[in-house]
């Protein structure tokens, strides 16, 4: 209850950010919309009865207030067509924006944690839930409202006539029974609408395309396709109609109420105790309850529903408070220091993932001096991207801690640690923006600095896959939602990561996770010499240090340091001739690609 | 039908596609459109008879109450109170069962477009089909949501819907002109400023799409990545938070007013013009009708028919429902022109008399002539005359730098696109002359960015070939000699386990893994008939010791002794164990033989792998990134 109360209390809250009074004569004008048939019933029962009594100024008055009335429920419906989308795109945005910041505010081992996916899908697919809510609040107030002064009415006149929406109550039932079962029915054939789109979009996709036509799977997909289409849309046919009849009995059901008590009206009309009035009142009083009813009872389903969707988001939030107070629990946060002295340490460190039975990586104790080109082996699995995300803050450690020169770095402003860091991973995100904002987001602040983006694509020896592209940085990448962009390979997307993780000349630890995977040995080399020299320039000048993952041992052997990681733990650390001598893992894969050029 | 260039189907008109949507519901299923059809037609005439049996039993009323409730005119108010209570009674089944007809041909006929959709996908033979930006425009409406707001269905469904009330207001205008021509001709005005009117609002908002599209679009492909867990790690290094928020908020309300304005100034216009029209209009008429009533110069039924007339005239609302009906007639347009550019690319894809292949083609060869490329719109062939004859048999090795044209040579030699210049013969056969199809069947590839299908382990291995699928042991003896069967029986359900994280119970797999997947497909698509036998980078997402050993294994393989083999890849430790290598530079070959022949021939080839190979040399000091950017230097060391 509380927490359904905390989340109307939000989205009013941001409804009102629309502006106060816009929001007021938004909220004003669905209430009269919803009432105005109230209204309208008086107006003319009294207008009757004037005719009916010959009372000539009396009915001039109420017709013209009629018209009137009738005709400004027109004017108010059209001036909603322009303002009551212009709220919810406003809202829209902002709660955009929140989710948004929310998200990103999370570290990013929260945001993948599945009970946070969940709610991020759902919220997904919801993004109008505030607007919704404060719509179905309004709308279940104005019309419980309505009913009320309804069912006063028709009792003043005769106390049998409140036995009417006892009628209505059948028809409550089954619509809440209607509205509960579609929601279910999207859950239960949730799974089979998302396999099905996905089938859809891979037979109709232009990058599979060459496998569908190889392969000769066009038939096969389209049919098992179809098949899952197909249940999920009997499902939902079946649903339809089982919830239907009993929809459709209580809607006879209250017919048959309205007709005893439209009989009962005119009876007491000819029997001299209603006018005529009275009996047009009651008869569209009496008609308009099974609206009233009807609408409650699918208004509540669905004011249930939203309230769910925005209760997720307010979860959400409440976890970024609770991280925010984990983080600082030992004390006041610092900013990042502005250069190395020593470099950065790992005491005593091992993770593991929530769920995971062994450590990804167990009691590490490692130095990365400063100003030093650190390189990370070993076969897949061996934590090397559970120790990069260690050392650039996007994980906690479960045991141990990380130092930076010698300040723990859980003490270190997250943001500001971000602000002093870099990164080119090798599943790197694909940024379909303009080319100048797909390197550039590497530095916001900068993002516009036409030169210093230049000079990223240059240290990243990606020249030649801005050249190729028809207006240079200015060209759009990508297709996937219409702007026409180049789609690019493999290896060019690469190459625009590796700018983005150069747009920052001197952070303070820089890592590269495979960044070369996509590229020739020649592209490799180019990277590498225009790169170290930049490299070396920060190291230079604040201490930086460098961490290169990769399974090319002809790069990692001119690292300073060598690291190799075997099952999560450093089995083998130093110069490259330092472990040949040593005669361990390191050597023996590197023999064995070595072998491969003898 | 002539083509029309370059049309736009996001643009919307009012009924533009509506009749063919209407056309593609009956045609779809007749029964039920015409079952939908009718109810709305009922619930169209319902409430106009309903007002006027209402007016009659209230008109009736006082002269029956002045009879004491009794004698003539009471039996006339007991006649039109049955009348009354029959038509409320009857009233109450159709919406319910218009609504349950309506849902179901909505389902039926989205199933029936998006499988369309999909047919017509597949029907052009070739890629360049998908290179049009026509193809592009016309799938990118009907993508997202098949079963959603956008699509033919749900379109003609609410069409339904709201057809009705907008009907009522047209009885109302008879009405009123059944009893004056003058009132029937006001009616009308209001009527139709209404419906055109607030119809045309609409449509000014729903240019929401199209007008704000350049700033809405991105602002939603932000908004959703920013959400993903793919780029969470790059999101939070960079900072993104703010940037990310400033696009799909301020940013996007920036351009959003502008669109603000010019509804805003619309609407204004039409409140404006529809207070004076059914305000005044409506004023006037009542004015004078109840003046009549009064005086007893009008009968009260007459009065309340026009009264109720006129409620039913001004009820013909607009809203989200016909915004819904417009979008999805404008995707019926858009399937409809993907069907046609599909059927049209077919017609140029068919060859007219194909020449038959032997099936076990190519016996002795394949041959390039010639052979040029050019992606349509770009201004330099990325083939610029390849002569290359490929044995059949034989393991030959691709090489080149990064954009030489590798992957595009792939894409000709398995026929998924026909050269712009020079031939592919197979056997001596032009193939051009054979039916692409069945050429395409015989290729088999591992792409780079082969299909993770949201499907069982079973079928991304079984969907290699289809027609094979049920064959448990062939797909089984695919799957171990690409070494991925031990990574299914580890996987929990095994061959059974979902490779989709986003499905429940699915699991996702590593790169790794699932390159082995993909292998086991190829060589599943080799097991059910393919002779050629293409892998673009097989070994990138694998670690060292598994690429060390792979394509060792391949070679070996007793299975894939008659079949071509040809091997793409930057690793020059696996590309020398092929038997013959071929360099592409640019476009052309450059350089062909054996590896030894190629170090020896001290060119391109020897320079490259001199280059990998001096990365190793203990010797040298290669390894110092200062001196590696030469080249030349290098080769010369490495020899």
């Amino acid at each position: 209850m509380r927490k359904g109360w905390n989340a109307l209390r939000y989205s009013v809250g941001l409804v009102a950010r629309v502006g106060r009074w816009r929001a007021a004569v938004w909220a004003l004008s669905l209430i009269l919309l919803q009432n105005v048939g109230l209204l309208g019933a008086l107006i003319s029962a009294s207008l009757i009865d004037a005719i009916v009594e010959r009372n000539e100024p009396r009915a001039v008055v109420l017709g013209i207030s009629m018209a009137l009335l009738l005709a400004s429920v027109q004017v108010v419906l059209c001036l909603l067509l322009s303002f009551q989308p212009k709220v919810e795109e406003v809202v829209l945005a902002r709660f955009d924006e929140e989710l948004v910041a929310t998200t990103l505010a999370l570290p990013a081992h929260l945001h993948a944690a599945p009970e946070v996916q969940d709610r991020l899908e759902q919220l997904r697919q919801q993004r109008s839930a505030p607007h919704n809510l404060t719509y179905a609040a309004l709308a279940f107030v104005s019309l419980a409202a309505n009913l009320i002064v309804s069912v006063v009415l028709l009792g003043s006149f005769s106390l049998i006539l409140l036995v009417l929406p006892l009628f209505g109550l059948p028809l409550i039932y089954a619509r809440g029974k209607q509205t509960r079962s579609f929601i279910n029915l999207q859950q239960e054939i949730a799974q089979d609408r998302r396999l099905a789109l996905g089938l859809f979009r891979t037979s109709t996709s232009a990058a599979q395309a060459d496998e569908v036509r190889l392969f000769g799977m066009g038939p096969t997909l389209i049919s098992r396709w179809q098949t899952v289409r197909v249940r999920a849309d009997h499902r939902a046919d079946v649903v339809g109609v089982q919830t239907a009849v009993p929809v459709a009995a209580a809607e006879v059901f209250f017919g048959l109420g309205f007709i005893g008590a439209l009989t009962l009206i005119v009876r007491q009309a000819l029997r001299g105790e209603a006018t005529t009035g009275d009996v047009l009142l009651l008869t569209s009083l009496a008609a308009s309850l099974t609206r009233l009813l009807g609408g409650l009872a699918g208004i509540s389903g669905w004011l249930g529903t939203v309230m769910g969707t925005v209760q997720r988001y307010l979860w959400l939030r409440e976890r970024l408070v609770q991280h925010r107070a984990e983080l600082t629990a030992e004390g006041e946060l610092v900013p990042a220091p502005t250069a190395l002295r020593e470099g950065i340490r790992l005491v005593g460190v091992t993770h593991t993932y929530a769920g995971a039975e062994r450590p990804a990586l167990a009691d590490v104790d490692l130095h990365l001096p400063a100003g030093a080109t650190v390189a990370l082996v070993g076969e897949n699995g061996a934590g090397k991207s559970t120790l990069t995300a260690l050392l650039l803050g996007l994980l906690d450690p479960s045991e141990g801690h990380v130092q930076v020169d010698d300040l723990p770095l859980r003490q270190i402003d997250p943001v500001a640690w971000n602000d002093a860091t870099s990164v080119v991973l090798q599943d790197h995100a694909k940024f379909e923006l303009v080319t100048q904002e797909t390197v550039g987001i590497g530095l916001v602040p900068r993002i516009d600095d036409r030169p210093l983006v230049q000079a990223a694509v240059s240290r990243a020896a990606a020249d030649s896959v801005v050249n190729d592209l028809p207006e240079g940085l200015d060209s759009p990448l990508g297709t996937s939602y219409g702007q026409g962009g180049r789609d690019l390979s493999g290896g060019q997307w690469q190459r625009l990561a590796v700018a983005r993780g150069l747009m920052r000349e001197t952070p303070l630890l820089l890592v590269m996770d495979e960044p070369t995977a996509a590229l020739d040995a020649q592209a490799e080399s180019e990277l590498f010499s225009s790169y170290s020299a930049a490299a070396r320039r920060a190291a230079g000048a604040t201490g930086g240090i460098t961490v290169l993952v990769s399974h090319r041992f002809s790069t990692v052997r001119s690292a300073d340091l060598i690291v190799v990681l075997d099952q999560g733990r450093v089995v083998e650390q130093g110069n490259h001739g330092q472990l040949m001598a040593l005669g361990g893992l390191y050597a023996e894969l590197y023999d064995l690609q070595a072998s491969g050029y003898r | 039908m002539p083509a029309q260039p370059t049309q736009q189907p996001t643009k919307l008109k009012p009924g533009d596609g509506l009749w063919l949507a209407l056309r593609s519901a009956f045609t779809t299923a007749p029964a039920l459109t015409t079952g939908t059809a009718l109810c709305a037609l009922v619930l169209a005439i319902e409430p106009v008879v309903f007002a006027l049996a209402t007016a009659h039993l209230v008109g009736s009323l006082p002269a029956a109450i002045e009879a004491g409730g009794v004698g003539e005119a009471a039996d006339r108010v007991y006649r039109l109170l049955i009348l009354a209570c029959a038509l409320f009674g009857f009233g109450r089944i159709i919406p319910t069962l218009q609504g349950t007809l309506a849902g179901r041909l909505g389902r039926r006929m989205n199933g029936e477009l998006a499988r369309r959709v999909m047919v017509a996908c597949q029907t052009p033979v070739h890629l360049d089909h998908f290179d049009d930006p026509d193809v592009q425009a016309a799938i990118s409406l009907v993508r997202d949501d098949t079963t959603g707001v956008g699509m033919p269905g749900t379109a003609i469904s609410g069409f339904f819907g709201v057809i009705g009330p907008k009907l009522s207001g047209l009885g109302g205008v008879a009405v009123l002109a059944s009893y004056s021509l003058l009132f029937g001709l006001g009616g009308l005005l209001v009527y139709v400023l209404l419906l055109v009117g607030m119809l045309r609002a609409l449509i000014l908002l729903a240019g929401t799409d199209v007008a704000a599209r350049a700033s809405f679009l991105p602002a939603e492909y932000l908004r959703t990545t920013a959400l993903d867990v793919g780029p969470a790690r790059e999101l939070r290094v960079f900072g993104l938070s703010s940037w990310v928020r400033g696009r799909v908020g301020t940013n996007y309300l920036a351009a959003m007013r502008k669109l603000w304005r010019r509804r805003d100034a619309f609407v204004l216009g039409l409140a404006a013009a529809l207070l004076v029209t059914t305000g005044g209009l409506g004023a006037l008429l009542f004015n004078y009708l109840t003046r009549e009533a009064a005086t007893g110069q009008l009968s009260l039924t007459t009065f309340l028919a026009i009264f109720q007339a006129c409620s039913l005239i001004v009820s013909v609302n607009i809203n989200g429902e016909d915004l819904h009906a417009m979008h999805g007639a404008a995707s019926m347009k858009a399937i409809l022109e993907l069907e046609r550019l599909a059927a049209a690319a077919r017609e140029k894809d068919d060859v007219p008399h194909p020449v038959a292949l032997s099936p076990l083609a190519p016996e002795r060869e394949v041959r390039f002539e010639g052979l040029r490329l050019r992606h349509s719109g770009a201004d330099h062939d990325v083939l610029r005359g390849v002569d290359l004859v490929i044995p059949a048999g034989q393991r030959l090795a691709l090489v080149g730098l990064n954009g030489a044209g590798k992957t595009t040579l792939a894409t000709v030699l398995s026929g998924l696109r026909p050269p712009t210049g020079g031939r592919v013969l197979v056997d001596g056969v032009d193939l051009a002359t054979v039916d692409p199809t069945l050429w395409q069947r015989r290729v088999a590839v591992l792409s780079q960015d082969f299909v993770h299908y949201p499907l069982s382990a079973y079928d991304n291995v079984g969907l290699g070939a289809p027609e094979l699928i049920g064959d448990r042991a062939a797909v089984q003896e695919a799957a171990e000699r690409a070494g991925a069967a031990g990574i299914i029986s580890r996987l929990e359900g095994g061959w059974d386990a979902v490779l989709s994280p986003t499905l429940a119970g699915g699991i996702d797999l590593s790169g790794g893994q699932w390159q082995r997947i993909g292998l086991a497909r190829a060589l599943f698509a080799v097991a059910g008939g393919a002779r050629v036998l293409v892998l673009d980078e097989p070994t990138s997402a694998l670690d060292v010791r598994a690429e060390a050993a792979l394509f060792r294994e391949l070679i070996a393989m007793p299975s894939l002794q008659d079949i071509t083999v040809v091997l793409i890849s930057h690793r020059f430790s696996s590309v020398r164990q092929a038997g013959r290598i071929v360099v592409l530079d640019d476009g052309v070959v450059t350089e062909d033989g054996t590896h030894a022949e190629l170090v020896a021939a001290d060119g391109r080839y020897a320079s490259l792998f001199a280059f990998q190979a001096a990365l190793f040399n203990d010797t040298g000091d290669t390894g110092d990134t200062d001196d590696s950017g030469d080249l030349d230097d290098l080769a010369v060391q490495g020899a």
